[in-house]
């Protein structure tokens, strides 16, 4: 009644099953005449058949369903095995998933067994960094200094205490920087204004406190003789911005970043960026994950429209123009992909125009370029209203 | 709900003597919809059928119980966590595991599981028309237990399984003490 090699399980109707109980009576009950679909309706029989063959037909349905359910399972369970996130398309879609806007460094000789991961994230915490150039530098003639806050770091050769107002400039320009960042770490003063954390040579410094307050925290390298040791990256930290309403302290993304890189990423492939967070697994093992925050390139943007001899429409107007501009970008374009400035506007936005062209410029208006900007996996052009120029012919 | 065709006294009653019956189906076949996918059945259908990466390489016994998180952490295939699972279900949750980078691109493994499981020795008898069960104790009183092996018993039939899971392009080394855990 239900199965067929051609259709699989396909569900009895109501009226089938009525059917069938009809001639099952009209035989136990030997009746002549014998009931016919037109004279069951109506009888006792079909009455109390009637509810109950509803629900028989419900039962129906939810067999012929096995198949659905077994070809889903077959679908869902090879679509996963294939496109496991443990890939470099797989993180990007799973960081998509999450909400995040990700990339991944390509893959070359030189990286094998490591993974570049960069988020299109905001720290809304100030941040700086010193460089250290040469440790030797640090340590010869009067020794040098770095200034946190109010907080002085002499260099000196020899181990500093933990606590103390000094680190050790020895060994290699990295050592030095882990040995700072370690002793900003464990400061009772600089310790609680701010963090640090070493990457080779250089000591990344956060405020811990959200917001723009931290913007006046002071970054001072202070030479006390001729030759240079290292670099601020400016007088104080910079990027502290206040949270707003419906805003998300980055400390909470960062550990929510970490966790879904822990998750996402292949063991055994070390992951790379400025970002360090220690995660513990399941086994109480603890391993150190890494991600890169975007390297926003600040740029100016000239949107050239010539209008049209033979136009017959309105001419847009020009802050119209401009958001328009800005609205294909944010569509068309984001972290790591090369900015193709002929992809984000045409005469199809400004119907009234002849041509279009839009260039860009990444030092300040002093080179204007129309050519494709081939981008690193990090690379982020900070395109904001206020920095499109619109020229109009 | 069914629509009636009168809705009166005996045909409810007729409707309500049926209606246990076809509830109880009914519910059945939603837990099994719900469930079919973790159903220890579908693991041996799989596994008989080798149907599934791992089907070739784990017990029968531990595939059917354990395919459906196996699956889940395919998903995260290679992670630090996946491994975790995996070898969990296999091993038991007692397992022992330990990861070593070295380098950037090799992985150690070192696995350190009981590597037995005990099976309480337990007897049972007919009463009130029911089975009692009880435990079975030597003459000391102390409960008789059975031990069986679990998991993998060779480093070869580990480097089977491992060769489902770990990624290409890492180079992994597995090491495993089985009676120490």
């Amino acid at each position: 009644m239900s199965f067929s090699q051609e259709n699989g399980y396909v569900p009895a109707d109501i009226s089938t099953i009525m059917d069938s109980l009809m001639g099952y009576i009209n035989t136990q009950f030997n009746l002549d005449p014998a009931y016919t679909t037109e004279t069951f309706v109506g009888t006792n029989a079909y009455k109390y058949f009637y509810a109950l063959a509803q629900r028989l037909q419900e039962n129906e349905v939810k067999t012929s369903e096995i198949f659905i359910k077994l070809q889903s399972y077959f679908d869902f369970i090879n679509a996963r095995i294939s496109r496991p996130v443990v890939t470099n398309p797989g993180l990007i879609e799973k960081l998509g998933a999450e909400g995040y806007v990700a990339s991944v460094k390509p893959m070359v000789d030189g990286d094998a067994g490591k993974i570049h991961v960069c988020v299109d994230v905001i720290d809304n915490h100030a941040r700086g960094t010193v460089t250290v150039s040469s440790y030797a530098n640090l340590v010869s003639g009067t020794d040098d200094s770095i200034t946190i806050g109010a907080t002085a770091f002499t260099a000196q050769a020899g181990a500093a205490t933990p606590g103390a107002g000094t680190f050790q400039a020895a060994t290699s320009n990295a050592a030095t920087a882990t040995s700072l960042a370690a002793q900003i770490n464990a400061h009772a003063t600089a310790g609680a204004l701010v963090e640090a954390w070493a990457i080779d040579a250089v000591v990344y410094i956060r405020a811990l406190a959200v917001g723009e307050g931290g913007n006046d925290i002071a970054l001072v390298y202070t030479d006390n003789d001729t030759n240079v040791g290292a670099a601020v990256s400016a007088a104080t930290l910079l990027g502290g911005v206040e949270l707003e309403e419906g805003d998300e302290d980055y400390d909470d993304i960062r550990d929510d970043l970490f966790e879904i890189i822990k998750n996402s990423t292949v063991a055994g492939a070390v992951t790379q960026g400025t970002e360090i967070g220690t995660i513990t697994l399941s086994n109480g093992q603890s391993f150190d994950f890494k991600y890169n925050l975007p390297n926003r390139i600040a740029v100016l943007l000239r949107l050239t429209v010539s209008l049209s001899e033979n136009n017959q429409v309105v001419v847009g107007d020009p802050d119209d123009t401009k958001l328009a501009l800005l609205a294909n970008i944010n569509e068309r374009y984001q972290l790591g992909r090369n900015f193709e400035p002929q992809r984000y506007f045409s005469i199809v936005d400004a119907p009234w125009a002849s041509s279009i062209l839009l260039e860009w410029s990444d030092d300040a208006g002093g080179n204007w370029y129309s050519t494709v900007y081939d981008a690193e996996y990090n690379d982020l052009f900070d395109v904001v209203l206020e920095n499109i120029e619109l020229v109009e012919n | 709900m069914p629509q009636y065709f009168k809705g009166d006294a005996t045909e409810l009653k007729y409707y309500n003597s049926a209606a246990p019956v076809l509830d109880l189906l009914s519910a059945e076949k939603d837990d099994f919809f719900a469930d079919a996918y973790e159903c220890f059945i579908l693991g041996e259908v799989l596994y008989d059928n080798a149907l599934s990466p791992l089907s070739n390489a784990i017990s029968r016994d531990i595939f059917r119980t354990s395919f459906s998180t196996i699956f889940d952490s395919f998903l995260v295939a290679g992670s630090f966590e996946s491994y975790l699972t995996v070898f969990q279900n296999i091993f038991g949750s007692d397992v022992e595991v330990t990861f070593t980078v070295p380098a950037p691109g090799k992985l150690e493994i070192d696995i350190v599981a009981a590597g037995v499981e005990l099976s309480p020795f337990v007897a049972r008898y007919i009463e009130d028309n029911a089975y009692v069960f009880d435990n079975v104790v030597d003459d000391e009183g102390d409960q008789i237990v059975f031990q069986t092996v679990k998991g993998f018993e060779s480093q070869y039939e580990l480097e089977q399984m491992l060769f489902e899971m770990v990624p290409t392009g890492i180079y992994t080394v597995i090491s495993l003490t089985v009676g120490e855990g």
